[in-house]
């Protein structure tokens, strides 16, 4: 598939400088890089490895505080030394750009239709009237049903996926050399982008498109990269074929960033499901509670942590309600890990506030250790909120910017009156040890940590008055892979050493896997599916359950080509 | 967006029955009540409470308040205590002078100051820029007066090209046949209107130009100036319509110096004579009516907000 005689776009000893107050960063160095016509080049790192940096100046879009050095050429023309004008003619035309926040990307005050013939009558290629018409065959390649009302619609009338469809319809309205595409699925639930992946595939074999994709994924990599390149620091330090970087990584680097890909198991081919179950739901826990004893397992007639029957949560809109719970029922026991997995929408965030007590259900029952939070007085309220934890998905957003990171974990025992005052100073300092930060980290504010250590501060906030019940919704969604498996163990760890129940909301299938004992799927408010882990993600009876694990991609390209038929043959079959 | 409408309408007409209430309730706050303030402190209390028996002063406070109400929705205001005319008479004929005013200061001063804002976003951070700020904010925080009375000086004394005193007459017709004689009292009122809203909108348009869809508007070969004009500049003008609705109260404030100033016969110099003479019905009518105007002004900046923008509209629908 790779045109290997000239390339489409060609990095040489390409290097970026920021010039910050701190003096400078150097955030690309001396990078080499071809993207040749018809492949996918998926360049990878983590956050701060320079991808995007990289990425962006193919377009000559660097921001105005950087210094670039080297060449970068397209199509043999140096983009680095073209003037304002020339690089207005090659943007959208020879080259194009798909952005990773669709809803941020448009222009919110203007129709996508006139967004999308906003590049043909740049470039001149079409006048209005029929740059307009254009873009409604456009948006029809690009799969949006009913393209001719969406033209008319504004950004927000449209989902996250047709939003992300809009862009690449932009991408490629003049018929480019090479889409960049910047973590375009980043944003999107999984099934959302399965289907962004397949559209972008098509494309590819259409119109010999070169893509460089951006991503952290490696899923997504193993999906649809011919090649990949592997970006750590702001070098280049491993490139090939995927399935050599991917099965044989070369470089030390790439083996640890692969080690901490949390990996779904294998699908069992049988769709009635599992023979194994017994026992599955102890094999799926044992990486994280060994230790926890047999009883609390099976003693189901003792007081859960948490119980709610026949949950319903509605949302007054204008004029009708909306059912963003409806009729769920969830147990856990104490002890126990249990997964609560959906896409955006799907209401599981909106069951762990009901789970916190935060939120009162329009019927149906919650019991917290046994009693019902919203039927308590005061003090009694309190002591069941003290035997509660609570860790959100943006530890940057859940921390006072102000307040020191000891004074945070502190307080709820400041607010419980739990320990005198050097008491406390101590439990700080042996919560930071917990979660693997040195005591010293009392005394600094969050914006001085990184994004992995604040969300360990949080979870040491959580566990200060050693709660019974932890509620993590999406604890480790803003985090970069190593830093999340990093995360994720100290998490296994703790439960492992103070035996708290936990309700882990996630998107992610494969976190689940590696941490809950059961795990309940949410589509539409409602739960599909619940069982123990192992069993429901290798043998869902669900056909949601099913669709959505084949349209997780996993980052194997061997089984992830496996992966891909089976979810194409469930996309085929009409939806449950 | 009817729905909307009908919605924000109410809202509207609850806030000014709560203007009302609190407006009701200065008027009895008075020391010594009304009477104290009209007949003065020699007044005997044989003379207040007769005063107080013939204004209904001595029924119980709902009462007075539910007729102050009756009387307000037929345009009772009260009568002024030295004006000898109804407090409503008054406004009638001033509101509109006042408004002519107000509203030509402000357009002025908006044709100035959005392009002048875009203008200074798109050459931030150069020397013009930070002249223009500089000049903005030494003209915010000059007094009205101050800056009036340097307009005076200059225009009207040294260089007389302007009257320095506004176009007298009873009739609006009066005033708009001197418009010369209206020049000065219109740029002494634009003046810190436009130095606000230049920030506003340069600030605007600053967040805008760093927001990812302009990024992506760049990266379809659009030039830096359509960015700036078909993209930017009306999602920046979001916030600075909402604010122009909540301005409302403070163009009556720069009125009232600029009124006394000029002698222009409006509801900001009848205001100050009022305060003067302690001229209660007068000054609270006042307050009622500029009370309302914020209200209405702040619906209207919102209705304008759902024109413009149509995530606000769809969830007005």
């Amino acid at each position: 598939m790779t045109d290997t005689t000239s390339p489409v776009l060609s990095y040489r000893d390409f290097g970026v400088t920021f010039e910050t107050e701190q003096g400078p960063v150097q955030a690309v160095r001396s990078l080499d890089l071809d993207v040749f016509g018809g492949e996918v080049l998926a360049l990878v790192g983590e956050s701060g490895s320079g991808k995007t940096v990289t990425s962006l100046a193919a377009l000559g879009l660097l921001p105005g505080g950087a210094r670039v050095g080297g060449r970068v050429e397209l199509g043999g023309d140096s983009v680095l030394d073209m003037a304002p004008a020339q690089l207005q003619r090659l943007r959208g035309a020879r080259a194009s750009m798909v952005f990773q926040e669709p809803m941020t990307a448009l222009n919110p005050l203007m129709r996508v239709g006139d967004q999308v013939a906003e590049v043909l009558t740049n470039h001149g290629v079409l006048d209005r009237a029929a740059a307009g018409e254009r873009a409604v065959e456009l948006l029809d390649r690009v799969g949006i049903p009913e393209p001719k009302r969406r033209v008319a619609q504004y950004p927000h009338e449209l989902s996250g996926g047709q939003r992300q469809r809009v862009m690449i319809a932009m991408a490629l309205a003049c018929d480019p050399q090479l889409i960049v595409a910047d973590e375009p699925t980043t944003a999107l639930d999984v099934t959302v982008q399965a289907e962004v992946l397949e559209l972008l595939r098509d494309l590819r074999r259409d119109l010999g498109v070169a893509v460089l994709l951006v991503t952290h994924n490696m899923g997504v990599v193993a999906d649809i990269a011919d090649r990949v390149a592997v970006m750590y620091r702001g070098e280049l330090i491993e490139t090939g074929p995927s399935e050599q970087v991917l099965l044989r990584p070369a470089h030390d680097y790439t083996r640890t960033l692969l080690q901490a890909v949390p990996v779904l198991p294998r699908l069992s081919e049988d769709h009635t499901g599992a023979e194994d179950a017994a026992g599955a739901e102890d094999a799926a826990g044992a990486a994280v509670s060994a230790s926890v004893d047999a009883g609390t397992g099976t003693d189901t007639g003792t007081d859960a942590a948490l119980n709610l029957e026949a949950v319903t949560v509605e949302y007054r809109g204008r004029g009708d309600t909306f059912r963003a719970v409806d009729a769920v029922d969830l147990r856990i026991e104490a002890g126990r890990f249990v997964g609560l997995v959906g896409e955006s929408g799907s209401g599981k965030s909106t069951v762990g506030r009901c789970a916190l007590g935060l939120l009162r259900p329009a019927s149906g029952t919650v019991r917290l250790f046994g009693q019902d939070p919203h039927a308590l007085r005061r003090r009694a309220a309190r002591s069941v909120r003290r035997r509660l934890g609570v860790v959100l998905q943006d530890p940057g957003a859940s921390l006072d910017p102000r307040m020191p990171v000891g004074e945070c974990v502190a307080e709820p025992m400041v607010v419980h009156r739990t320990l005198s005052r050097r008491d406390r100073d101590a439990r700080v300092a042996e919560l930071l040890e917990s979660v693997h930060l040195p005591a010293s980290t009392a005394a600094r504010h969050p914006h001085e940590l990184s994004g992995g250590q604040r969300q360990r501060v949080s979870l040491a906030r959580a566990l200060a008055l050693d709660p019974e019940l932890l509620v993590a919704d999406e604890p480790t969604s803003a985090l970069d892979v190593s830093v999340q498996a990093e995360v994720l163990e100290v998490l296994a760890e703790l439960q492992r050493r103070y035996a708290f129940a936990c309700l882990f909301i996630s998107h992610d299938l494969a976190v689940v896997d590696s941490l809950t004992h059961r795990v309940a799927v949410m589509r539409l408010g409602r739960i599909v599916e619940e069982g123990p882990t192992r069993e429901v993600l290798t043998a869902p009876r669900d056909p949601y359950t099913r669709r959505l694990l084949t349209a997780a991609p996993v980052p194997d390209p061997v089984e992830q080509h496996a992966r891909r038929q089976s979810w194409l043959g469930l996309r085929e079959a009409p939806a449950a | 967006m009817a729905r909307f409408l009908v919605r924000r309408v109410l809202q509207a007409v609850i806030v000014t029955v709560i203007v009302t209430v609190i407006v009701f309730a200065l008027l009895h706050a008075l020391p010594g009540g009304p009477a104290r303030g009209v007949l003065g402190q020699q007044a005997t209390p044989e003379q207040i409470a007769a005063f107080n028996r013939a204004q209904g002063l001595d029924q119980p406070i709902w009462t007075q308040y539910w007729h102050y109400l009756g009387r307000l929705v037929q345009g009772d205001l009260g009568e002024s205590f030295t004006l000898n005319a109804p407090v409503s008479q008054l406004l009638a004929n001033r509101l509109p002078k006042t408004l002519l005013l107000t509203m030509a200061s402000t357009v002025v001063a908006l044709l100035i100051a959005l392009p002048l804002g875009v203008w200074q976003a798109a050459r931030r951070n150069s020397v013009l820029d930070y002249t223009a700020t500089a000049l903005a904010i030494i003209v915010y925080s000059t007094p009205v007066f101050f800056l009036g009375l340097i307009l005076i000086m200059v225009f009207a004394q040294a260089i007389p090209l302007f009257p320095a005193q506004a176009p007298q007459g009873d009739a609006l017709g009066d005033i708009l046949a001197d418009p010369n004689a209206l020049v000065l009292p219109v740029v002494t009122g634009a003046f810190a209107t436009v130095a606000a809203f230049s920030r506003y909108m340069r600030s605007a348009t600053l967040d805008n130009l760093a927001e990812d869809y302009a990024r992506t508007a760049r990266a379809k070969g659009t030039s830096e100036r359509r960015v700036l004009v078909r993209h930017v500049v009306r999602n920046s003008l979001v916030p600075v319509v909402t604010m122009l609705g909540y301005y409302i109260p403070v163009m009556f404030g720069g009125s009232l110096v600029v009124e006394s100033m000029f002698n222009y016969p409006g509801v900001g110099f009848l205001f100050w004579n009022a305060a003067q003479t302690s001229d209660f019905p007068v000054l609270l009518g006042v307050v009622l009516v500029i009370a309302i105007a914020t209200v209405v002004g702040s619906m209207l900046a919102d209705i304008a907000q759902a024109l413009i923008d149509p995530r606000v509209r769809s969830v007005a629908v």
